[in-house]
């Protein structure tokens, strides 16, 4: 491989160290924000610099397409990618999400971005293998803007009003298209009350990842089963006064092969989700003793009308999400919503050009 | 010859430009407290201490406690108003 060695590496150089001590990084590399680059994808896209795209907490301040662009500049982002990472920040930002609790919780809480849509394979995101890993440009750096987004417009920076006690990798970068064209169901988006040929972002606020493999069922009750107690994590409970198992909306990313395995069994998605949540139900004599004693407390407090009733995953069989991704194989996933109440938005993606 | 490139700010807002601090006067008689429980274990506990240590280092002419019934939410209006009329200061964010 022939590297390239131009005559201002000392001041590509310079530029980064510049950037680390001014805090504005994520501690990896960054593409230097210069006005000719931000400009450059602010004319590709047709937006108005001083638009104003939203507030965003924790620090509530406003983010105008041109605040937006120097942080997906920085991130590694194509121009193209500039309304995707603009319709995330507008998503994170609105209050159902509740990025004030999501961006300053000792909490592991991360945004993780969705995208369905045309735009999905336009921009070359990556929806099959290792959707979730490293790899894919759009993948990697749409999802690293919006969190330099939130850092350095929404103020959450470590240590300052980011106070997660481990945080998480997710942090970072977290983002990825739905495998439509391998889905046996309806998109997310779908599901969420857009055209199918809508192009749409989905955050959700994710505390983590666990990897759920069951390679030897193949029926829905059986993929089902193993799913539900893979939901079941005591140190997981909302800090709702109704005691969930995470912040109420699940999310499973599943790979087509078992996706198609629920839906070749005569499963809808809805008939999958009902068939996970009644099966996903943790007793209290499961949890220590101070736990337990404290989340009663609080259903109490709620005057809920069974204290001692048990815990699930969501409200309702509809809570959970499900979206299909990844590439041949039967690795899926769950991921637990932040515990201190979130709730996934979408947001179309919009475009000027 | 050296090069030199110009860097816009990532930020928002820029770092010359500062919020102001709203003025928040305190009676002689002393300070009115507002305590603020967000339902974490223990938070209640934390914060009883906390307020007999303020009683011993401060003049504390009233103290209001309310709790709410969710960690990751902000605070429901009628708790943030009985707040604004009732207290001069409230300490909340017991962390875990």
């Amino acid at each position: 491989m022939d590297v390239w060695q131009g005559n201002n590496d000392g001041v590509w150089d310079k530029a980064q160290e510049e950037l680390f001590a001014a805090g504005v990084t994520d501690g990896l590399p960054v593409i230097p924000p210069t006005r000719e680059r931000v400009a450059q994808m602010l004319v590709h896209c047709g937006f108005d610099a001083d638009e104003v795209v939203t507030t965003l907490p924790p620090a509530f301040e406003v983010a105008t397409w041109r605040d937006i662009a120097i942080n997906a500049v920085m991130a590694g982002c194509l121009p193209a990618y500039l309304p995707v990472v603009g319709a995330a920040v507008a998503a994170i930002a609105d209050t159902e999400f509740n990025l004030i609790g999501i961006a300053t919780t000792t909490g592991s809480a991360a945004p993780m971005v969705i995208v369905n849509g045309p735009v999905a394979a336009e921009l070359g995101m990556n929806a099959e293998g290792n959707a979730l890993g490293p790899g894919n440009r759009a993948n990697a750096t749409i999802g690293r803007a919006v969190s330099l987004a939130l850092r350095n417009i929404g103020g959450a920076k470590p240590g300052e009003l980011d106070m997660a006690t481990l945080g998480q990798s997710a942090k970072y970068t977290c983002c990825f298209a739905e495998n439509e064209a391998a889905s046996p169901w309806p998109a997310l988006h779908v599901e969420r009350g857009f055209a199918p040929d809508a192009n749409v972002v989905t955050v959700v606020g994710v505390s983590g990842s666990v990897e759920v493999v069951d390679s030897a069922s193949s029926k829905p009750q059986d993929l089902a089963q193993t799913f539900a107690q893979s939901m079941l994590i005591a140190g997981n409970i909302g800090g709702g006064a109704d005691g969930l198992l995470g912040g109420g909306e699940p999310l499973i990313i599943m790979p087509p092969e078992i996706a198609t395995a629920f839906h070749r069994g005569g499963c809808t998605k809805a008939q999958a989700k009902a068939a996970i949540f009644e099966r996903a139900v943790m007793p209290l004599d499961r949890l220590s003793p101070p736990v337990r004693e404290h989340l009663v407390e609080l259903r109490t407090s709620a005057a809920q009308s069974d204290a001692n009733g048990p815990l699930r995953v969501a409200r309702r069989p509809d809570d959970l999400m499900i979206v299909v991704a990844g590439g041949v194989g039967v690795k899926a996933a769950y991921l637990p919503t932040w515990g201190g109440t979130t709730r996934a938005v979408s947001r179309a993606i919009g475009t000027r050009r | 010859m050296s090069q030199k490139i110009t860097l816009v700010v990532p930020e928002a807002p820029a770092p010359e430009s500062a919020a102001l601090v709203a003025q928040r006067p305190v009676e002689k008689t002393g300070l009115r407290l507002g305590i603020l429980d967000n339902s974490k274990g223990n938070a209640d506990h934390l914060l009883k201490f906390l307020v007999e240590g303020l009683r011993a280092a401060m003049p504390i002419a009233s103290v209001l406690s309310l709790k709410k019934l969710s960690v990751g939410l902000a605070a429901p209006g009628a708790i943030l108003d009985q707040f604004a009329a009732e207290v001069d200061y409230v300490v909340t964010a017991m962390a875990d």
